[in-house]
């Protein structure tokens, strides 16, 4: 069990969430795990390796934020159950590093105790040191390493300070554990933790004045405020949709225009030709179509990591917790369902620092209705086609914010009812939030983590929506037809016999056969639904050799049903995003549903749920609009 | 030092967090309640100071230096006495 | 039938046995950061 000077020795970091535990896994591993200024960020534990300046390697743990070893939700025991060797596949760490904020140490080292309890060996990271010297914090690590003989290390994990002496309090053989000296009565051990943090702190860590107004109280006067706090938090959310939506026009045109002219470009050097079809419309119309969208995406994430970042998170979730009531959940969900705006799958996990297990499970199961980025392709493919693009962006920003807030409200009051339904928790969960100080957001690990999710966009795109866009040029190819007719070509096809079967089934929706197929196809992945429709509705193109821009929109304006009436009214344009916001299309999401929720059956009613809501609600739109004559 | 015991509790000069008006400093007493062990765990201890500083829903008040928001329900647990 | 058509079809017939191979093999790595198109995935011990 005990690390030798050849075996590799496990070190753990525990300490409260905000210590900056995971700030200082990156600086120790190298890593580029998500670093979020409010407790929850980790659910999960992280493992990275770094080595001693001998040369030693060291597997490093990130463990879950706690309070204590008391493990009050699904994360914290993740957390306990690494330190006494209860993880399936893990051991007991040879060092547990406590990461302590040098300016809490009142409250952070309580849990310090508790592992020094638990007879493991430590090693204090008394990180944030600057922020205490600001505070005017008198701080005695010497002193601290002397009562608790333990090795204590001041850092500062976001510039990168103290790590190499870290490392060597780490070199082998580790330090002892040490003996816990505060524990007078066994059946009480609280009081004789609290007793001698209260001496160690006098002793060590003296507090010059009780309470200072720093710059962070200054801000959350207006930030926190009744009135003005919700304001500034509509109008914040509000300039982050809208941002998102008009800063990506520009590169999205370049992108557009870049798309158009290779296939031009190709369609030139080439004769007319399957290879050339399959080039052009199948696998640049398919990838080009989602690939415009990355400006979006890397925005969306840009701004989500800002508000991470800064601290404004923990902020919004304890305005929103009043508001999350009402749909029977508390400010703990909004965390979660935020994050499930940019995508549902880190959403649902970082339920895990919920405590009450129905509201977590409630939680999961509305949380594919924060509309997440993947369908932004097929927003932004659809809205400015409601809105006949010349109308100023704004307009479109404001339809944008409709749409996430129809999915949002619909959310809420389904929320409520499962909530209702499910009754009261066995121990009921009070709500509490620590808000940390604003930061500086961290730049670098901001940059990386969107830059690793664009590339993963494109990673997607590149390959299984390439690969997608293929298989599906070839069903809407073959098997071909003998007369000249495009029309013809793609009724004969696979497609085309499927549309056939489909469109009973969505035309009460507004929808054309190709459409009904095309959502089908989205199931796979909802980007998709757009080079689908690319490959669907070239047929319509009527005088190809004239045109100079593959446009879809241009095309999906023309398309008509065979009676001559345009398919896409503004009224099977609301209905088809209706089914958008509600459908649940991604596989994943429902395996990871399946896996934090503990059973098949929560993610397979979600999908039954949501994709019949789904197409109900897209008829009831449809249908009760045409009866009022739109 | 010892643990508080009720019996030393000064019952005038003692309230529940909740009826702490904003901007005061208090000292924690006795925390009593189901919650208190989470309390506890959160840095809420006897004898520690704080200050409040907004009230609601949920309350915040500057502990050690740190800002956390609570509950009605758990500020209801945290008895309280002015400091001098 | 030129070689535009034959190449065509081969580069589908690839594409489709490539996903099938994917669909067959055991699904070993699921969930948060391989299937869904995010960020790095998150390390289990």
């Amino acid at each position: 069990m005990s690390a030798t000077a050849d075996s590799p020795s496990t070190i753990a970091l525990i300490g409260n969430p905000n210590a900056g535990k995971t700030t200082l896994f990156n600086a120790l591993t190298g890593a580029n795990q998500r670093v979020g200024n409010y407790s929850g960020v980790t659910v999960e534990v992280k493992s990275g390796e770094t080595f001693t300046p001998h040369g030693r390697k060291l597997r490093v743990l990130d463990l879950p934020g706690c309070y204590s070893l008391r493990a009050n939700s699904p994360d914290e025991k993740v957390a306990v159950d690494a330190l006494t060797g209860a993880l399936p596949g893990e051991k007991k760490p040879d060092v547990v590093i406590c990461v302590v904020d040098a300016s809490n140490l009142e409250r952070h080292l309580q849990l310090t105790l508790q592992v020094i309890e638990l007879g493991l060996p430590c090693v204090i990271a008394l990180n944030m040191v600057d922020v205490a010297e600001k505070v005017g914090l008198r701080l005695d690590p010497a002193k601290l390493a002397e009562e608790l003989n333990v090795p204590v290390v001041p850092t500062q994990a976001n510039a990168k300070k103290g790590i190499v002496e870290l490392k060597q309090a780490l070199r082998f053989p580790h330090p002892p554990a040490s003996e816990a000296t505060w524990v007078i009565d066994p059946n009480d051990p609280e009081s004789g933790r609290r007793a001698f943090v209260s001496r160690l702190c006098e002793l060590a860590a003296r507090r010059p004045d009780a309470h200072q107004q720093t710059l962070s109280d200054k801000i959350d006067a207006v930030l926190l405020h009744p009135i003005f706090g919700w304001i500034s938090m509509a109008v914040i959310f509000f300039t982050v949709f809208w941002a998102i939506f008009s800063f990506a026009q520009i590169p999205m045109s370049w992108i557009e225009a870049g798309q158009g002219a290779l296939g031009d470009w190709i369609q030139s050097k080439m004769a007319d030709g399957d290879l050339r079809s399959l080039i052009v419309d199948g696998a640049l119309g398919g990838v080009g179509g989602v690939v415009m969208f990355l400006p979006q995406i890397i925005l969306l994430f840009l701004f989500i990591g800002l508000l991470e970042s800064s601290g404004y998170m923990a902020r919004a979730a304890y305005l929103m917790d009043g508001v999350m009531a009402k749909a029977g959940l508390s400010g703990k969900s909004f965390l979660p369902l935020f994050s499930s705006y940019a995508c549902a799958i880190p959403g649902i996990m970082a339920t895990r620092t919920i405590d009450s297990a129905k509201e977590r499970i409630v939680t999961i199961f509305v949380a594919p209705w924060m509309s997440c980025s993947a369908r932004l392709p097929v927003y932004f493919l659809v809205v400015p086609l409601l809105l006949h693009e010349k109308e100023g962006t704004w307009k479109q920003a404001l339809v944008l914010f409709a749409i996430y807030a129809l999915g949002t409200l619909t959310a809420f009051i389904v929320a409520r009812i499962l909530r209702g339904r499910l009754g009261e928790d066995i121990t009921p969960g009070h709500f509490m939030l620590e808000l940390p100080p604003y930061r500086k957001p961290q730049w670098d690990y901001i940059f990386r983590h969107v830059l690793d999710r664009a590339w993963s966009f494109v990673k997607k795109a590149g390959t299984i929506i390439l690969g997608l866009s293929i298989l599906l040029w070839a069903l809407s190819t073959y098997p071909k037809s003998t007369s000249g007719d495009k029309a013809d070509e793609l009724a004969n096809s696979v497609m085309g016999r499927i549309g056939a079967v489909i469109e009973p089934v969505v035309k009460p929706l507004g929808f054309d056969g190709r459409m009904g197929t095309a959502i089908l196809t989205s199931f796979a992945a909802r980007e998709v639904f757009v080079s689908s429709m690319a490959i669907l509705y070239r047929v319509d193109e009527s005088d190809s050799e004239e045109e100079t821009r593959n446009v879809l929109r241009d095309k999906l304006t023309a398309s008509t049903w065979p009676d001559g009436r345009p398919i896409f009214t503004t009224l099977s344009l609301v209905s088809l995003l209706v089914f958008f916001i509600y459908a649940l299309q991604c596989l994943p999401t429902s395996a990871v549903v399946a896996r934090e929720s503990g059973s098949w059956k929560w993610a397979v009613g979600q999908f039954v749920f949501m994709t019949g809501f789904a197409y109900m609600a897209s008829l009831v739109v449809f249908q009760t609009g045409r009866l009022l004559g739109f | 030092m010892p643990h508080a015991h009720a019996a030393d509790l000064k019952i005038d000069s003692a309230m529940t967090l909740n009826q702490v008006k904003v901007g005061c400093d208090v000292q924690i007493r006795v925390l009593s309640g189901p919650g208190c062990d989470r309390l506890r765990d959160l840095g809420f201890c006897e004898e520690l100071q704080l200050r409040k500083l907004t009230s609601g829903r949920n309350m915040i008040c500057s502990i050690c230096g740190t800002r956390m928001a609570i509950s009605q329900e758990l500020a209801e647990q945290v008895l309280v006495s002015p400091v001098v | 039938m030129d070689w535009q058509t034959y190449t065509a079809a081969g580069i589908v017939i690839v594409t489709l046995t490539i996903f099938l191979v994917r669909l067959a093999r055991p699904k070993k790595k699921s969930g948060c950061g391989h299937d869904c198109g995010c960020g790095k995935p998150n390390e289990k011990p």
